[in-house]
């Protein structure tokens, strides 16, 4: 089946309808993994939610067709750190088409559990909703729960935090969520059988989940953003070259108006404690640690600054928050970056870091899942020349 | 709702809050025999959604009388806006709330193109500021064909207004063209403050001397947001001509007057001292904020 054409006015529906289409025949399900790249021209223009909910609905059809590995991450990245209960659910029922299971999964899973609690919400993967569904039988959190009922003993860890959650001094979950959360505590406690231990038997392996690469492939050589201007908090002008060429770099990419907590807000927060800890290890002025904004028409230098400087980060030579003074797509081309638009603002981003060499080639890049200071760090000082 | 009839409408609240706390309080049993039948004094039943406890932790199927009162079209439109908003005050409950809220935003999807208008609207309002989905379609259909719209235009694009994500841009553009409704024309001007491709939009009204001088005052906002440059520049030439509005002159000299952004324009000893000169202009406004420029200065 060939992928149609899909692009930002292409309804809904339409796209919707192919998705239908690819349910009714798993064999072609490769093709949905492109649908959920946040570039992907298909989001061009589009509002977050109806990103979200088209992302949902892809995700959600991986139940039935079964889970390529290569949508593995964006699953990942959905239960770690998705804010809209549609997705997140959409990305517990896909779990359960799988055939090799994240070896964090079940930590996953009760960290998007914990998230979602207070924001719950009735969902419904039947058909694409452009309207709400009669009294939809299920809601995030029930999916969640769910997935870890079908994990079954290989979700023993969970089961201390699922008995607590029954604890009669707790509260915060619905009737509906507290049957599910019996039924999933039956399950996970059953003796495995003989065949499930082995985890290649089973059928359910565990694999890592990947978010750093090694690489110089990934990225587009052919963009030069050697002279390509750019603005810092305070005004000053600079281009590419001039500020990232000379020492290995650190990039991470973020915008001030983003609504989700676990990534912009945290990413530059986990920016400003990487400056720390360059400057605890000598590497100060050795190394540069910078932000660019993906929204470089609002994040202007006096809001990168506030932005940064209430997170923790201290701006100096080496150290900035940048924007494009004009367009952001040669950066995007030049470092492949999963970010999509709609008609104002972002409409949806991955989380992504880069670290480049002193020569402004991209050696790691770290996306979708959260990273840590230390593997950034220990990136970082493989760039630095000897 | 007016500010006029938003107040009165609280001040009867607060009235009969106190009347409850009082000795006229419903104990909750019979509260809750009154609101389980489906018919009676509306006015009773009011009084008992008022009485009914929503804090203590064994609360729940309170909670749900009051979805279940909401969502009944054959409540009379006070008591299901009693029970919405008796179940608004109770959503900030935090985790005593969230067993409940997957059900309490459902039910508000559900009569949010309920035939009361009121219901309508505070319900809309709950699922905007949710930054619910088909709320925001809801909405949007409404501005693209009015014929089908479920609260007034300025309302759906206020409403839109709690969601920066939203893609609400192109049709509020739309919607600025084409209505005359000032009140309209205002709230989308506020909108699209949030929306850099509108810079050139402000830029526009701002100069053009026959748009109103609210129009005018809120594109200076717009454009200050959006590009700071930009507005030093066209703020600068409208406090020199005086031609212009005084109002408008007078917003935009507290913009150069205030915002961190323009200490040049204010170490302009030119600019300055054309901003003197205004210190002796028959307008009260502009007069005041050149003063409040010079003081400033001064400092």
């Amino acid at each position: 089946m060939n992928v149609p054409a899909f692009g930002g006015g292409t309804p809904a529906d339409e796209i919707a309808a192919y998705i239908d289409t690819v349910r009714r025949t798993p064999a072609q399900r490769d093709a949905l993994v492109g649908l959920l790249a946040e570039q992907s021209p298909v989001y061009a223009g589009r509002s977050t939610n109806e990103a979200e909910r088209l992302r949902g609905y892809v995700l959600a059809s991986f139940e039935t067709t079964g889970l390529p590995p290569a949508a593995l991450a964006y699953v990942c990245e959905e239960l770690e750190s998705g804010q809209n209960p549609y997705t997140v659910a959409a990305a517990a029922k896909a779990i359960r088409g799988a055939d090799i299971v994240p070896d964090r999964l079940v930590s996953l899973l009760l960290r998007a559990i914990d998230r979602i609690r207070p924001a719950d919400d009735a969902v419904s993967f039947d058909s694409y909703p452009s309207a709400p569904s009669h009294r939809p039988p299920t809601t995030a959190l029930m999916e969640l729960i769910r997935t870890l009922a079908w994990l079954g003993p290989r979700a023993g860890a969970s089961l201390d935090t699922m008995e607590s959650m029954l604890e009669s001094h707790t509260i915060g979950f619905s009737a509906a969520v507290q049957a599910e959360i019996k039924h999933a505590i039956n399950a996970v406690s059953r003796p495995e059988a003989p065949a499930a231990r082995s985890c290649c038997a089973s059928g359910r392996r565990a694999a890592p989940v990947e978010h750093a690469t090694t690489l110089s492939s990934v990225t587009s050589a052919e963009e030069n953003v050697e002279n390509l201007e750019l603005q810092d908090q305070n005004g000053a002008l600079v281009t590419f070259g001039e500020f990232f060429y000379g020492r290995p770099s650190i990039i991470t990419f973020f915008y001030t108006r983003c609504m989700n907590p676990d990534k912009c807000s945290l990413t530059i927060t986990k920016l400003a404690r990487l400056q720390g800890k360059v400057s605890e290890q000598d590497l100060k002025g050795q190394i540069n640690v910078a932000g660019v904004t993906y929204d470089p028409a609002f994040d202007l230098p006096q809001r990168l600054h506030a932005y940064g400087a209430d997170r923790g980060m201290i701006f100096d030579d080496r150290t900035r928050l940048l924007r494009t003074t004009g367009p952001f797509e040669p950066l995007q081309r030049r470092f492949d970056l999963g970010v999509g638009f709609g008609s104002v603002t972002v409409n949806r981003h991955r989380l992504e870091l880069v670290v480049l060499d002193d020569v402004g080639r991209a050696t790691s890049m770290f996306t979708r899942m959260l990273w840590h200071e230390d593997e950034v760090l220990d990136a970082a000082r493989a760039a630095t020349p000897l | 709702m007016n500010v006029t009839d938003y107040r009165k409408l609280y001040e009867a609240q607060i009235a009969r809050r106190a009347d409850l706390a009082g000795d006229t309080a419903i104990p909750e049993v019979r509260a809750r025999e009154t609101l389980s039948v489906s018919s009676g004094d509306p006015e009773a039943r009011i009084r008992a959604i008022e009485s009914l406890p929503l804090t203590a932790t064994e609360s729940g199927s309170n909670i749900s009388l009051l979805l279940a009162t909401l969502h009944n079209p054959e409540e009379p439109a006070a008591v299901r806006a009693a029970a919405l908003h008796a179940l608004k005050a109770a959503s900030f409950l935090g985790p005593r709330f969230a067993p409940y809220r997957a059900e309490y935003l459902q039910t508000l999807r559900d009569i949010a193109t309920d035939v009361e208008p009121q219901l309508r609207e505070d319900v809309l309002e709950v699922l905007a500021i949710e930054k619910d989905a088909y709320a925001q379609d809801l909405l949007m259909r409404g501005l693209k064909e009015p014929q089908s719209a479920l609260v007034p235009p300025a309302k759906a694009i206020q409403l839109l207004g709690y969601d920066v994500h939203a893609d609400f841009a192109p049709v509020v553009r739309d919607v600025l063209r084409r209505e005359s409704d000032a009140a309209t024309k205002e709230e989308a001007l506020r909108l699209l403050a949030a929306d850099p491709a509108s810079e050139g939009l402000f830029a526009d009204l701002l100069k053009d001397k026959l748009q109103p001088t609210p129009i005018r005052a809120l594109s200076a906002t717009g454009l200050q947001s959006l590009n700071p440059q930009s507005f030093e520049k066209a703020a600068r030439e409208i406090i020199a001509d005086e031609s212009e509005d005084d109002d408008l002159r007078a917003t935009c000299l507290g913009a150069l007057t205030h915002i961190r952004d323009y200490q040049k324009t204010r170490d302009d000893p030119d600019f300055v001292q054309q901003v003197k000169k205004l210190e002796s202009t028959p307008s009260i406004n502009l007069r005041s904020s050149a003063e409040r420029f010079i003081q400033m200065q001064s400092k």
